[in-house]
């Protein structure tokens, strides 16, 4: 059986999903979505390629995005708090703004 | 000598992303302003992975910075490259992949600064509580 990290739901988020996720397959996406997020091997080996896990930029608590569906934009926000996943968010897809995007990326030193 | 308290998290990579906003305002500059622009950003960079409370240091957030966005707390900051010049960035620590980012949003001289902040504001916290976002700007 694999390894699982906690996985919080104190905003009853998951309620949430089930109630405004318009169809059954984007329903199947969430259930998919928070198994990879709780999965020990990701967390591991830093790999999360079904919701393409990464930190929200701009805020300082380690709040994350997740998609549900890469097509459709929904996704969750989820906070990671000593080893824990808390679910804080679900939130409809949007088109993001061209200043946030990043065109560049480099490790250790900027050139 | 002053000590600093470092915290236990260790991050030992870090990453430095840049906008296309921030190119073009670099690729303005002459070329002195853009080494030492360069030199500031990895001299702070180099600073996070082992002292992270001085790296810091050379951050500055500002009276008007958006200190609670939806009950969440910014990590939008300026830092100084000379005393015209300011690059705004956000730096987050990020715990599941063990590194910090840096996110290089504008080059802002003095004239410009505050139209430029404000941009970056209201792209980086559209997705958070609009309301509050308003309120941010607002005052």
């Amino acid at each position: 059986m694999a390894q699982t990290l906690t996985l919080y739901d104190e905003h009853g988020i998951i309620y949430e999903a089930m109630k405004i996720l318009p169809t059954n397959a984007l329903k199947i996406c969430f259930l998919e979505a928070l198994a990879e997020l709780e999965d020990n091997e990701c967390h591991r080996t830093r790999k999360f390629p079904k919701t393409r896990l990464h930190k929200v930029t701009g805020v300082k608590q380690a709040i994350y995005r997740a998609d549900i569906d890469k097509v459709s934009g929904w996704r969750i926000h989820v906070q990671y708090i000593n080893h824990q996943i808390h679910l804080k968010d679900i939130i409809e897809g949007q088109k993001h703004d061209n200043v946030i995007e990043v065109i560049k990326s480099k490790k250790s030193r900027y050139e | 000598m002053l000590e600093t308290i470092e915290t236990n998290d260790c991050y030992m990579d870090v990453v430095i992303d840049s906008t296309s906003r921030f190119e073009q305002d670099l690729s303005s500059m002459s070329k002195d302003q853009k080494d030492l622009t360069i030199q500031k950003i990895n001299d702070c960079a180099a600073l996070f992975p082992e002292h992270k409370s001085n790296a810091y240091r050379k951050l500055r957030r500002l009276p008007f910075l958006p200190l609670n966005i939806s009950g969440y707390d910014s990590s939008l900051y300026t830092m100084r490259i000379s005393p015209e010049l300011r690059i705004i960035l956000t730096v987050d620590e990020d715990p599941i992949f063990g590194q910090m980012i840096f996110t290089l949003f504008r080059i802002a001289n003095r004239n410009d600064f505050n139209k430029a902040y404000q941009g970056v504001v209201e792209s980086l916290y559209k997705d958070l509580n609009h309301q509050t976002l308003e309120s941010v700007l607002a005052s």
